[in-house]
């Protein structure tokens, strides 16, 4: 028997935090090998942790809701026999260290970060994680100078960004809310968390410019309702979903510049070849975006299909990591929810994002006259970096000409 | 239903089926307790704070039954000792003895002046404090009785925050039951009028041989019997061989290995690796640990989990379910007053909204034994097991002057620090004042002192706490009073 440090794996895309969100085996109790111990959340996805060898669950690394950063000790394990190299887990095959020997740790974990009382309790209060923190005393003591200046840097920047420029500016932990009476005070976690955060990162970042149209659908209406008639008998459920997604597929070819991506940091413009569309969804937990991969590759019949995939693996939380990245550009369908008009808010490092409201009858002027036609509202934000007024417009009547002109689109050749 | 109406502590009481709303709500007088409805009171809460036994019973096991006794008697057993130890250094005495009737009229009296002392503070904070056995009758609702007249209606209260606080019972043998004349608990042997002839004490911890060495000391003939192979087993095999020494100089008979199975009011019956042995005694102490009291507190009705042990589950911020937190000896972690008190500021920040969590770097632990125990931190082989790279030196007591003037010799300063930053893990005394000693080594773990922080604050001269810093220079291998040590 050997004790083994199960560290945090490295689950993907560079991610270096995951929260717990349960323990699946509680300590004291065994688990064989491949068994789950644990599912954490990361900023894509939920993830079962397998245990790598068979033993007894001797430690939790955290309680649920917990943030583990990634190589800080997850769960510790009293290994039956041989116990394999904790950093080997992957391959999980059986290690050549004779049977019983001690493991020793690869990396021995640091004890915990240096810092006194005071300064954990300030971090606590400002929701500073300590482990993310350098220190600047001696030895690297972490001094509640660094913990303030942590968390005043977050603050000064968001300020910058929201705050009128000559307003004033808001003093650290301005924003607390002091609790009172029968106020409900819960942790921000789970996909709440990671919706905060990517928000705050894209509004931080980019500057959005948006535009707003209402294009005339009544061609596109048309021609939902007969195949979706045409497609019923087989069991394809079409909305106007697969067709916007056409349609943007259309206009970002005719457009390169609205699938990219900008790398500010190194001054870089990426023209992506792939058209993954990813698809804003709400789920339980909050807003979700699976993606389609090779969305111009796949017909109207096979888009229905793999959205309604989607859509149920998103409502099960059964969404993988692979169905939630790798997008290009993101479509929100918002009238769906009753919604005329919205302003979306782009997914870094995407360039751009198009929103669909609801399908309705308007009075519109056509010839001086007042007519009824069957209006689509859209509004596409780009980021501003990468695309002037003068693009999105051109964007935006690429996607309106597309979607009006439908026939365009059960084309196939998509241009 | 008529309900009747009637004020308690200034509070309006409706009794019978409808509950009274109350605010915040403390189960337990104990140092978890009291603190937790201190904390509560400062933070703008109404505090009702219910114990078994009312105004009596604040400040729980640990004032009345615990700490503080243990600690009167010990205080008293090693003047003694010490006085009749110090014929070398010129002390003639004739015959010293302690009137242990005598002793506990002061312990009452001592006691009395403690408790009343925080019921004081929690008056002068506006807690209510209310007498009876209380239990959840729903989530949001707590059941409290008189367990001393069934007959007497029960009171409801609809409380928004729960903070139980409990603590702990002696735990019983089946071998060997109380029965408080022949057969004792820690209570009942802090409360004997008269020492003993011969005493068996059951239980080689640390309660078991605080009172031991104070009885043997006292003149009473002591047996330990424990049932591993030495006394302390919680603790590093270090801490215990000074002990052990100092047991036998003491004429303490030790008995490891073995486990009681009978006392016939005359002999105790020891089996020892597979013989049975007769202790002649006259009373026998059952110090094997301690119980949770956990399993009437209707915990299930509100959603919350008490483990195979007794122990309540609970979060960092010491919450079992969003309103109801556990706090002292019924949730993991050592069993001793200061973690309750620490956990009940947690408890209650947490229960007020604000983020809190029960995170120390170190609890530390004392055993009042002769020499004293103290350990904070990482030893050695803990760090190892948690994969903490740690390096150790241990400084003999016999290094110390001030030791020398006090006639101790038997003891060590240990300091264990983090290899690549020689931050300051482990601190680990044996030897006299080693419970107020551990102090220092306690704030410089917090504090995550280096090696060269501890070697470069002076300490006062001739003091033993001059030994914290000489074991940090023997550790950068530069000390004053350790020969051909350096590096
Ligand atoms: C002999 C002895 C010596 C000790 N020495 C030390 C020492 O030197 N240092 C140290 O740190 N610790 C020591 N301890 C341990 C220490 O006493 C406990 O850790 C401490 O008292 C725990 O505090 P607590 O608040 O959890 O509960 P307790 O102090 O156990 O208080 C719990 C209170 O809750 C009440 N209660 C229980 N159930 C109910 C209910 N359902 N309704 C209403 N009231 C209820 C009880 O009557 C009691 O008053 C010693 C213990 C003993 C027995």
């Amino acid at each position: 028997m050997s004790e083994l440090d199960f560290k945090m794996p490295d689950v993907g895309e560079g991610l270096n935090e995951a929260e717990i969100v349960e323990w699946l085996v509680e300590v004291g109790d065994s688990v064989t090998e491949d068994q789950a111990v644990v599912v954490v959340q990361t900023d894509k996805a939920v993830v079962d942790i397998p245990s790598p060898a068979d033993g007894v669950v001797v430690g939790h690394g955290a309680p649920v809701g917990d943030i583990v950063l990634i190589g800080a000790t997850l769960f510790r394990l009293e290994v039956v026999g041989t116990a394999p190299d904790p950093s080997d887990h992957a391959r999980s095959t059986p290690a050549d260290t004779p049977a019983g020997a001690a493991v020793v740790p690869q990396q021995l974990a640091p004890a915990r970060p240096k810092a006194s009382p005071a300064t954990r309790k300030r971090a606590l209060e400002l929701g500073v994680l300590l482990a993310g923190v350098t220190g600047s005393g001696p030895g690297g003591r972490i001094m509640t100078a660094d913990i303030e200046a942590s968390a005043s840097a977050s603050a000064s920047a968001s300020a910058a960004m929201i705050a009128p420029a000559n307003g004033p500016t808001a003093p650290v932990g301005a924003k607390v809310t002091v609790p009172s009476g029968h106020d409900r005070v819960e942790p921000l976690r789970g996909t709440r968390r990671q919706i905060a955060r990517a928000m705050t990162e894209s509004w931080r970042t980019v500057p959005h410019v948006t535009e707003l149209r209402e294009i005339d659908a009544v061609e596109l209406v048309r021609a939902q309702r007969s195949l979706r008639a045409h497609l019923e008998p087989d069991g394809v459920r079409l909305t106007f979903l697969p067709l916007f997604i056409k349609a943007t597929v259309a206009a970002l070819k005719a457009h390169p510049s609205f699938n990219a991506s900008l790398d500010f940091d190194n001054e870089l413009i990426t023209y992506r070849s792939r058209y993954n569309i990813g698809i804003a969804m709400s789920s339980d937990e909050g807003l979700v975006v699976p993606v389609i991969h090779d969305a111009d590759l796949k017909s109207l019949v096979d888009l229905a299909r793999e959205l309604d995939a989607l859509t149920v693996a998103a409502r099960n939380r059964s969404l993988t990591l692979d169905q939630m990245s790798g997008g290009t550009f993101t479509i929100s369908n918002y009238g769906s929810y009753g919604t005329w008009m919205g302003t979306p808010i782009i997914r870094p490092p995407e360039a751009a994002i198009a929103g669909f409201g609801r399908v309705r009858d308007a009075v519109v002027a056509i010839d001086g006259r007042a007519v009824v036609r069957t209006v689509l509202p859209l509004a596409v934000s780009a980021d501003h970096r990468l695309n002037d007024g003068h693009h999105l417009g051109a964007f935006v009547s690429a996607l309106a000409h597309f979607l009006s002109d439908p026939v365009l689109l059960i084309s196939g050749s998509n241009s | 239903m008529v309900a009747k109406i009637f004020r308690v502590a200034g509070i309006s009481m409706v009794v019978g089926e409808i509950a009274v709303s109350a605010d915040l709500m403390i189960v337990g007088g104990g140092p978890g307790g009291y603190a937790a409805a201190l904390r509560g009171a400062q933070l703008g809460r109404n505090v009702i704070l219910v114990d078994r036994d009312g105004e009596d019973g604040v400040g729980g096991v640990c004032l009345r039954v615990g700490c503080i006794p243990s600690k009167a008697l010990i205080e008293v057993a090693d003047h003694i000792h010490r006085t009749r130890s110090l014929g070398h250094a010129g002390i003639r005495t004739g015959d010293i003895t302690l009137e242990l009737g005598a002793w506990q009229q002061w312990k009452t009296r001592l006691v009395d002046g403690l408790t009343a002392g925080v019921s004081q503070l929690l008056r002068a904070a506006g807690v209510s404090v209310i007498a009876g056995q209380a239990q959840l009758s729903r989530p949001d609702q707590l059941v409290v009785n008189d367990p001393t007249n069934p007959l007497a209606p029960a009171q409801y209260f609809q409380f928004t925050d729960l903070v139980l606080a409990t603590g702990s019972r002696p735990a019983a043998l089946a071998a060997l039951p109380r029965d408080g004349v022949l057969i004792l608990d820690s209570t009942d042997a802090l409360a004997l009028q008269e020492i003993p002839r011969a005493v068996a004490v059951v239980g080689g911890g640390y309660i078991g041989l605080e009172i031991g060495t104070a009885l043997a000391k006292l003149g009473a003939k002591v047996t330990i019997v424990e049932f591993c192979d030495r006394v302390l087993p919680a603790m590093d095999k270090a801490f215990a061989r000074p002990v052990t020494r100092r047991l036998r100089q003491l004429g303490i008979n030790l008995v490891v290995n073995a486990t009681a199975q009978h006392f016939d009011g005359m002999n105790l019956h020891v089996a020892q690796s597979g013989s049975m042995v007769a202790i002649e005694v006259d009373k026998v102490i059952v110090a094997v640990g301690r119980s949770p009291n956990t399993e009437h507190l209707g915990l299930d009705t509100a959603g919350a989990v008490i483990d195979e042990r007794g122990l309540v589950n609970v979060a960092g911020d010491r919450r079992a379910t969003p309103h109801i937190a556990a706090i002292g000896d019924i949730v993991t972690g050592p069993a001793l007053a200061h973690k309750a008190t620490a956990e009940a500021e947690v408890a209650v920040e947490a229960l007020c909204g604000q983020r809190a969590e029960f995170n120390p770097a170190t609890i530390p632990a004392v055993v009042f034994c002769d020499p004293e125990v103290a350990t904070a931190g990482y030893t050695a082989d803990d760090a190892g097991a948690a994969g903490i790279d740690v390096d150790a030196v241990t400084l003999a007591l016999v290094a110390s002057g001030r030791a020398a003037t006090m006639a101790a010799r038997d003891g060590f300063l240990q300091l264990v620090w983090e290899r690549n930053t020689t931050t300051v893990v482990g601190v680990h005394i044996v030897g006299p004042h080693a419970s107020e000693l551990i102090g220092q080594g306690v704030l410089a773990i917090e504090m995550a002192a280096t090696l060269e922080d501890i070697a470069g604050s002076i300490y006062a001269h001739p003091t033993l706490s001059e030994q914290l810093g000489e074991a940090a220079r023997l550790a950068l291998g530069r000390p004053v009073h350790v020969p051909g040590r350096h590096r």
